[in-house]
């Protein structure tokens, strides 16, 4: 069985809790160990739906102690100041643990271009650190709302930046598959692609390595991502690069 | 919270194919072409592909063309992916809302053909199941014992109204829900499907609410990839009788009683 790190997980009360879920530290690290997974990055809700500095802090202290639990951060375009100067924040990043950032251009109204976005990304860059996009969209949770243009701009014009997209190609494969052909930094985090035979199609045209495992746990079912690996028709080798090894070679572990 | 590890959750896992046991999937769709997206290995032999590899023996079937298409070629092409795998997929006619003259000489055709189910989606044909006068088709499912799958039959009520009115057709309800969960107790021709469970605790929640014999698996493969239909199924917090119920027994039940 391969090893599972989680590239998507979260904690923290969100907006739309249905009954039955859970947003606790606790709860999620029970039911990693019933799910089989070992690791997780883990952001909190409050980064996602209200202020990316306070949940970055909650985050902290959310996983402070607890090994398998590796922070996510958030950041924001950086004239409004919400989030402190660039470099600072990303030293503190580094002096923190936080290896990864995740960014939410719709939940936070902003763009990915160079005009609006261009700043971070610029350190970003240099400093290699992995960016998750997360084009979640509460009010089309099953449509998908990435702006690939803006992707694709991105991942050109930062070639050795690792850019992750996720949420939600549930319905749509065309423009992704356009993407990754064009773009080799490009990352496609399994749990909102639920296409048919799709992780075989992803290895075969584009490589094993371009796959992450991620749940997106408490929201979603983690058993439909396994699966989707478990059960891929694939190398026994290939499943361990989704499963986790291919998350923890874009963090430097 | 935590389930007892039973044999479906060691399979799982293991990404092991499921022996000894039946699974049957109560909704899949068959044709590797659709507008929304690209289906790779989506043609007849892919799905066997994946069947064999997830240990899945028999499943119920319709067409993508039939979604938001032309309903008859797609009907053939389930025509003619059972001709070659007449143990393992059981065909169903799919119908258009927009089309009603067709749908009576269109359902004689298919059943001539081998097809024996009906499945209608009015969602994806600009309308609803409650704003269609399906009555002739409902009373042809009646008449011949057939299965009616939808993709969404609307007000529970109006579900509730048509298996009381025509008590020897079966209907499913194609994708999980728990809003139908009083027509289920109170219908026996009623059936509630598990695709899409996807949500963090939707089979557990479902069981609790349904009756566990009136639930039927469903993956919606080839629109969605079979494990990820499945493994909710096989990871759930039930007991593995259960899971059984689930997987294919009840489903076995249902072709005895409405297939010829």
């Amino acid at each position: 069985m391969p090893r599972f790190f989680d590239a998507n997980c979260m904690v923290g009360r969100y907006n739309l809790f249905r009954s039955g879920s859970f947003y606790t530290k606790e709860r999620l690290l029970q039911e990693m160990t019933y799910y089989g997974i070992s690791d997780a990055l883990v952001f909190h809700a409050v980064s996602m739906e209200n202020s990316p500095p306070l949940g970055n802090q909650l985050i902290l202290e959310d996983v402070a102690n607890t090994p398998s639990l590796h922070p996510v951060w958030s950041l924001l375009p950086t004239m409004s100041r919400e989030i402190g100067q660039v470099e600072s924040t990303l030293k503190d990043m580094k002096r923190l643990g936080v290896r990864v950032v995740r960014l939410f251009p719709l939940q936070f109204h902003f763009d990915l271009d160079d005009w609006c976005f261009g700043e971070v990304f610029d350190m970003l860059s240099e400093h290699k650190i992995p960016v998750i996009i997360d084009y979640f969209d509460p009010i089309a949770p099953h449509a998908d709302r990435t702006d690939w243009q803006s992707v694709v701009s991105v991942c050109r014009r930062y070639p050795d930046l690792p850019i992750i997209v996720t949420e939600f190609r549930f319905r749509t494969n065309r423009r992704l598959y356009q993407a990754m052909d064009k773009c080799p930094n490009l990352n496609i985090e399994l749990s909102g692609l639920w296409l048919f035979r799709a992780v075989e199609f992803v290895c075969r045209k584009f490589g094993a390595d371009r796959l992450l495992f991620g749940t997106r746990l408490p929201i979603r079912d983690p058993s439909c991502s396994l699966g989707m690996v478990n059960y891929a028709m694939i190398s026994e080798g290939e499943k361990e690069m989704v499963a986790g090894k291919n998350l923890s070679r874009l963090m430097g572990m | 919270m935590t389930g007892v590890e039973g044999k479906f959750v060691r399979l799982a896992k293991a990404g092991l194919p499921i022996e000894n046991e039946l699974v049957i999937d109560a909704h899949t769709h068959l044709g590797a072409h659709f507008n929304l997206y690209h289906i790779p290995f989506g043609d007849a032999k892919g799905i066997i592909e994946q069947m064999d590899r997830l240990g899945i023996n028999r499943i119920c079937t319709f067409s993508f063309a039939g979604v938001n298409s032309d309903f008859t070629l797609g009907n053939d092409l389930v025509a003619k992916a059972i001709r070659e795998y007449p143990d393992r997929m059981i065909g169903y006619t799919t119908l258009n809302a927009n089309y009603s003259a067709e749908w009576l000489p269109e359902l004689e055709r298919c059943r001539k053909l081998g097809l024996k189910g009906i499945k209608i989606i009015c969602e994806y044909q600009g309308t609803t199941t409650e704003e269609i006068d399906f009555r002739p088709v409902y009373e042809y499912a009646n008449q011949n014992h057939m299965i009616i799958i939808n993709h969404y039959w609307g007000k529970p009520q109006f579900l509730d109204t048509l298996a009381e009115v025509y008590p020897d057709a079966c209907f499913i309800i194609g994708h999980y829900s728990t809003q139908y969960a009083s027509v289920l107790s109170k219908r026996e021709n009623v059936y509630q499907c598990t695709c899409a469970a996807l949500m963090f605790g939707d089979v557990e929640k479902l069981v609790e609410m349904v009756d566990v014999g009136k639930i039927v698996y469903g993956s919606d493969l080839t629109d969605l990839d079979g494990p990820f239909g499945l493994a909710p199924i096989l990871y759930a917090k039930i007991p593995d009788e259960d899971k059984r119920k689930i997987l294919g027994l009840t489903m076995q039940k249902i072709l005895d009683d409405h297939l010829d």
